[in-house]
């Protein structure tokens, strides 16, 4: 047995950044900063990913195969105290400041071990992800205090982000869709604020959210003109959650029922008016298909790296089954997609840092306040009441706007969408592949391969079934043709 | 061989399907998902007792024995339709027929022993085969030393279906290669000194059936007990395993007739953008790929017991390439018709992830789909030379 082989992947060192990206060399040399902060941002989640939640990922798939319900808790504290679950935060607020970049790096390693984890730990910040769709001030800022307060007192905070209804799937996520949809819920404007009612889906931490951003109508006969954007408090009378999901895969990853009734929300808490509520969906998507594609790559690795252990130990007839000639041509077939998916992925994550919204990070108002004002006094009351008015709040709302357009996130709707329907396609196929190099012998649940192949199913369906994700890719690159 | 326009109305194959499906309904349909959720090894044991209502474990049998004397052909197309059920079920009593193809080719004498065990005469539990084959895999390799007595078998075989319930093994065991490489094919019975079954596999799918391997501690094995050595226990061997390659090809195009069924179903309700999804056109093509898939596999497994075919000089398909077609075309269709799902395919009150599992447990029983390819070739190569 060559000894180099046994330590390439999960046990050993699987080529870093730079390595399996060269071309960010150029990168690193123009800015160094960005390219090494990733780097570190890889060793940290390699290291949570192979020392954390490798050794229990089995354990805890099988116990949520019993129980839906079951969470894990420990992990999820580790998950918190390394700060993986507010990492967009910049340094200053308290969080570890990581761009798109950095995070997608993480979400491949953690992915590449546990799709579920991956979820559980990085699905969070899709507080974050809407309230900066409109970028008013005071709620930023307000979702950046709630967050870092909640992960210094270990207390857990979930953010869950609500588009699928029992009816509705794909008709929420684009134009066509939406026009002709026949919603599940719907909110009617009451003195104060919202009354809703009605059921969502497949919602992703659904039974464990403290907060929910939910696309809802005012008007079920008009869904696109009147879909409008809620954030809904899960302690709010009126919010209840139905089932935790027994699914095929993720399965460590709850997905739930959620029901309103005659849930009660203030006028603040529309955070999307009527109308602009596709719009919302259609600014987070353009960050999350990617994402998906970019744990859709993980998953590939992992799966790969746990099979060319296998091939590299199993014994056939005197000789490793990895010397087999079809075996070898099918691993050289993998590391090929994989490597092309990488670079798809990593040019998502970089645009996103560069035309997205964590350029405004990188932008000057936002780095002068970050570097001036002590971090105490920037999640303080003053700045809070300050960020609340509606000057500050609209003078936000407009230079984020400014920043990313409404092309903008439709163009990056296309390249989210295409790197989503790559990854995932592969991770698919990968997972698929490596078992008929295994074998039957290879496919018991405690070599972990199997896994793989249940859980990279959902990536082909959620964020957009990838049939919705080509229509997108279709309409925005060709369809004014 | 009997070819499908050769079946009339009255033909017993006919009625036995009618009967197998009502079985399936009163006895399966309801269990199919629960049982999916822990191992239900006793419900397995239930279903083998009821089925002999319908002769279900004698099929194979010669009606001199009290047998259904139906052609492997006849039960293929019947673990076609259990297997639309649950695959799971039909895993079983695939095992169990290509055991049975096997022992018809054992000498009378041993016939006449085994035969009344198998038909569970003076109302006996029908016994259960599980067939174990050799693997390639080092370390299921065996030492088998002769003496006076029969043959002292000692080794542990591959992952083994039907091992945890079965009451007889047929074992073909491939003898160390320093000692010739030679097949022999011995019955054992479960309880037999020595023989006993390994930590149990936890599989995807399959999971009401029991795959373990199979332990052979110092097994004495006494001349009855031998049906065969050498070149006759190789032709055996050969025999049992097309007809299980054609078994699997069948339950495989049964789970995925289920899956394009739920899947032509759902399309037919659920609405997108303003009209059902089987309106859309990407959907039609998916439909209709899946179904393509279905009507060449179906044609191509039955079209395989057709052992002189030699219609326009085309040979019939050989068993492993129908195995590997309709396995990947089988898992082909179902990821499709979770895709038509949606969220809902993923979920396992669908039943339809259930099927994804079951499939790919059938594309790795006897032997990777892509070995079984160049196995194919590798021994056409041997035969022209």
């Amino acid at each position: 047995m060559k000894d180099t082989l046994l330590k390439y992947g999960l046990r050993g060192d699987a080529p870093d950044l730079m390595k399996s990206l060269p071309a960010f060399g150029r990168l690193k040399k123009l800015k160094p900063s960005y390219i090494s902060r990733a780097e570190a941002a890889q060793k940290v989640a390699r290291t949570f990913a192979r020392e954390e939640m490798l050794p229990r990922v089995l354990e805890t798939d099988k116990k949520c195969a019993e129980n839906p319900k079951w969470f894990d808790w420990a992990l999820w504290q580790k998950a918190n105290r390394a700060k993986l679950n507010i990492s967009p935060i910049p340094e200053k607020l308290g969080g570890l400041g990581w761009s798109a970049l950095g995070n997608a790096v993480m979400v491949e390693e953690l992915a590449s071990v546990c799709l579920a984890g991956a979820s559980n730990i990085t699905f969070n910040t899709f507080g974050l992800l809407g309230a900066l769709v409109e970028c008013r001030t005071g709620i930023v800022l307000n979702i950046i205090r709630m967050m870092v307060e909640a992960q210094k007192n270990e207390v857990p905070m979930f953010w869950s982000w609500a588009i699928t209804e029992p009816a509705a799937g794909s008709d929420m996520e684009e134009e066509s869709g939406m026009k002709h949809m026949r919603p599940s819920t719907r909110a009617d404007k009451v003195p104060g604020g919202y009354r809703i009612n009605g059921a969502k889906c497949f919602i992703t931490n659904g039974s464990l959210a403290d907060f929910v951003i939910a696309s809802i109508p005012l008007d079920p006969s008009h869904p696109l003109e009147s879909m409008a954007t809620f954030l809904l408090p899960a302690s709010s009378t009126g919010f209840s959650v139905g089932r935790v999901e027994r699914k095929s895969g993720q399965k460590a990853s709850q997905t739930a029922e959620l029901f309103f009734d005659n849930l009660f929300v203030p006028e603040e808490n529309l955070w999307e008016p009527p109308g602009r509520g596709l719009r919302h969906t259609r600014e987070i998507l353009s960050v999350t298909r990617g994402y998906i594609g970019i744990a859709a790559l993980g998953m590939s690795r992992g799966a790969l790296e746990h099979c060319i252990q296998y091939a590299a130990q199993k014994k056939i007839k005197g000789h490793r089954l990895l010397d087999e000639e079809w075996v070898q041509m099918d691993i050289a077939d993998m590391v090929k997609d994989i490597m092309t998916l990488r670079n798809c992925c990593y040019n998502f994550a970089v645009a996103l840092d560069t035309y997205h919204a964590w350029q405004l990070f990188d932008r000057v108002p936002v780095k002068i306040a970050l570097s001036l004002l002590p971090g105490k006094m920037l999640l303080g009351d003053g700045i809070q009441a300050i960020s609340n008015t509606e000057l500050v709040s609209k003078i936000g709302s407009w230079y984020k706007h400014r920043l990313v357009s409404d092309e903008t996130v439709e163009q990056f709707v296309t390249f989210g969408s295409a790197a989503k329907v790559a990854g995932t396609d592969l991770a698919a196929r990968i997972s698929s592949k490596i078992l008929d190099i295994v074998g039957l012998e290879g496919l018991s649940h405690e070599f972990g391969m199997e896994k793989y192949f249940r859980d990279a199913k959902v990536t082909q369906i959620y964020e957009g079934t990838n049939q919705v994700n080509r229509i997108d890719i279709f309409n925005h690159e060709i369809g004014s043709l | 061989m009997a070819k499908m326009n050769q079946h009339l109305p009255d033909d017993p194959i006919q009625e036995a399907v009618s009967e197998c499906r009502r079985f399936l309904k009163h006895e399966i349909h309801d269990k199919v998902l629960e049982t999916d959720l822990q191992k239900a090894t006793d419900w397995v044991d239930r279903i083998w007792e009821k089925s002999r209502q319908l002769d279900l474990p004698f099929l194979l049998l010669p009606e001199d024995y009290k047998g259904a004397g139906f052609s492997p052909y006849s039960c293929a197309v019947l673990l076609d339709i259990i297997a639309a059920e649950c695959a799971g079920i039909a895993s079983v009593f695939a095992l169990h027929y290509t055991g049975c193809i096997a022992l018809l080719s054992a000498d009378s004498r041993q016939q006449s022993l085994l035969f009344p065990r198998l038909t569970g005469a003076g109302a006996l539990r029908p016994a259960l085969i599980a067939p174990v084959f050799p693997s390639e895999t080092d370390g299921n390799r065996f030492e088998v030393e002769a003496n006076d007595h029969g043959l002292v078998i000692h080794g542990t075989t591959a992952l083994t279906g039907n091992a945890l319930t079965a009451d007889i093994f047929c074992v073909f065991i491939e003898e160390d290669d320093d000692m010739g490489g030679h097949i022999t094919c011995v019955v054992l019975e479960k309880g037999t000194p020595g023989l006993s079954t390994g930590q149990p596999a936890d599989l995807p799918g399959l999971k009401v059936n029991g795959f373990a391997p199979i332990i052979l501690d110092h097994v004495m094995v006494d001349h009855r007990s031998i049906v065969g050595r050498r070149k006759k226990a190789g032709a055996l061997m050969e025999r049992a395993k097309d007809g299980l390659y054609r078994f699997i090809a069948a339950m495989a195009m049964g789970t995925a007739r289920s899956a394009f069924e739920k899947a032509s179903a759902y399309a037919r309700q659920r609405y997108q953008a303003g009209k059902k999804i089987v309106h859309h056109q990407e959907i039609q093509r998916l439909l209709g790929n899946m179904k393509m898939k279905l009507s060449i596999g179906t044609a191509g497994y039955l079209n395989s017991f057709d052992d002189n075919s030699n219609f326009f000089r085309f040979e019939a398909p050989k068993p492993p390439l129908v195995k590997v077609f309709c396995t990947d075309a089988a898992l082909e269709i179902t990821m499709d018709a979770i895709q038509i799902h949606g969220g809902y395919g993923y979920m396992h009150e669908y039943g339809l992830e259930k099927i994804m599992r079951d499939v790919k447990v059938l594309q790795l029983m006897l032997g990777r789909n892509p070995k079984c390819q160049i196995n194919t070739i590798a021994e056409e190569i041997q035969h022209d030379r």
